[in-house]
């Protein structure tokens, strides 16, 4: 007689942990998906193996509501490219994603997943095929579009939260407006040279007067300022959802990392 | 008649400038003003945060008296 899925997951998890070859074959045999079987597995106190080192700051029961989570990222470029990888890799179940550019040679110094190979190629198809290897139980849905905020917002009616991973504070600014409106979490973040700006579910009035280019168009964007921002907007995400700790709820965090200066306005 | 403003200025605007200065300057001074003696312009270095005593003002905001100003460049990179 077949042994139903828990007693499978219970036989051949390894010390509470699930392998993936083993995940593997539980797809096949009860025809369920990667997250299906790791949604059951969740909610028999069984961690699949790849979240091991997640433990013990997420929380088996976390774990299980991250898996259940839908993030968007609008932008995949410097920021939302590393984003994307770090809520894949903490385990976010569902990410949709916007970008309507092309990798170009100029990313290569920042933005995650461009290589010499995919330049010329749409980034949120780059990006998604690389989240999918990372985790096959993540759900990816992926646009080639240029978000607009105030005729696409019916795309994020299932979305937890939204990371603005935008280049522009025109859109940026739009984009905090429809949330704040709509009831949806939003994380704000934006970079110049080595100094960022961080804030979350507020809009943004007061960092932008206007929407014009801020001070990136001198100084660029160098690829430790990218991967830091996409930190603390990672884990404003993963707090705001988790609802642990402090976010930037009501305040903003303005960083340089030329002086080490972190100020909580 | 005059006020003393203290200037705190914050990431690029300190090239070729200060982080904190204290000037004097005539009764009436907007940020706007101190912000065209800096030669922190719009088209080179647009403006981002700009506080006095640690609360939100606009350019046209006039001084008083012991005011702290902090200018921070505006900040749009992805």
């Amino acid at each position: 007689m077949k042994k139903n899925i828990e007693q499978f997951l219970q036989e051949f998890s390894v010390d509470t942990f699930l392998p993936i070859l083993k995940e593997k074959e539980a797809v096949k045999l009860y025809n369920l998906s990667f997250q299906e079987v790791e949604i059951i597995a969740l909610k028999n106190n069984i961690t699949p193996l790849r979240y091991k080192r997640n433990q013990s700051t997420i929380s088996i029961e976390n774990q299980l509501k991250l898996l259940n989570s839908h993030v968007a990222i609008v932008g995949c470029g410097g920021l939302g490219g590393h984003v994307a990888e770090m809520l894949t890799r903490i385990g976010i179940g569902n990410l949709t994603l916007f970008d309507f550019d092309i990798f170009e040679e100029h990313n290569l110094n920042r933005q995650n997943f461009s290589n010499y190979n995919c330049l010329n190629k749409e980034k949120v198809l780059v990006v998604k095929e690389a989240l999918e290897l990372i985790n096959p139980s993540l759900h990816v849905k992926a646009f080639v579009k240029k978000f607009d905020p105030f005729k696409d917002m019916n795309i994020l009616q299932n979305v937890d939260m939204v990371v603005d991973a935008l280049d522009n504070p025109k859109t940026k600014l739009d984009l905090a407006f429809t949330c704040k409106e709509k009831n949806i979490a939003f994380v704000h973040g934006a970079i110049a040279g080595m100094t960022g700006q961080f804030t979350t579910c507020n809009t943004l009035e007061n960092l932008y007067r206007d929407g014009d280019s801020g001070i990136e168009k001198s100084v660029g964007n160098p690829s430790f300022s990218v991967t830091f921002a996409a930190s603390i907007q990672s884990a404003e995400v993963i707090k705001t959802i988790l609802n642990i700790g402090n976010t930037l709820k009501n305040q903003i965090l303005l960083t340089d990392l030329v002086e080490n200066e972190f100020i909580i306005l | 008649m005059s006020v003393n403003i203290t200037l705190k200025l914050f990431a690029q605007y300190r090239d070729g400038r200060f982080k904190v200065e204290q000037r004097v300057y005539k009764c009436g001074t907007t940020p706007q003003d101190i912000m065209d003696e800096l030669g922190i312009t719009e088209h080179r270095l647009p403006l981002g945060v700009l506080m006095v005593n640690s609360k939100h003002e606009k350019e046209e905001y006039v001084l008083q008296e012991g005011d702290i100003l902090a200018l921070f460049p505006k900040v749009g990179g992805g």
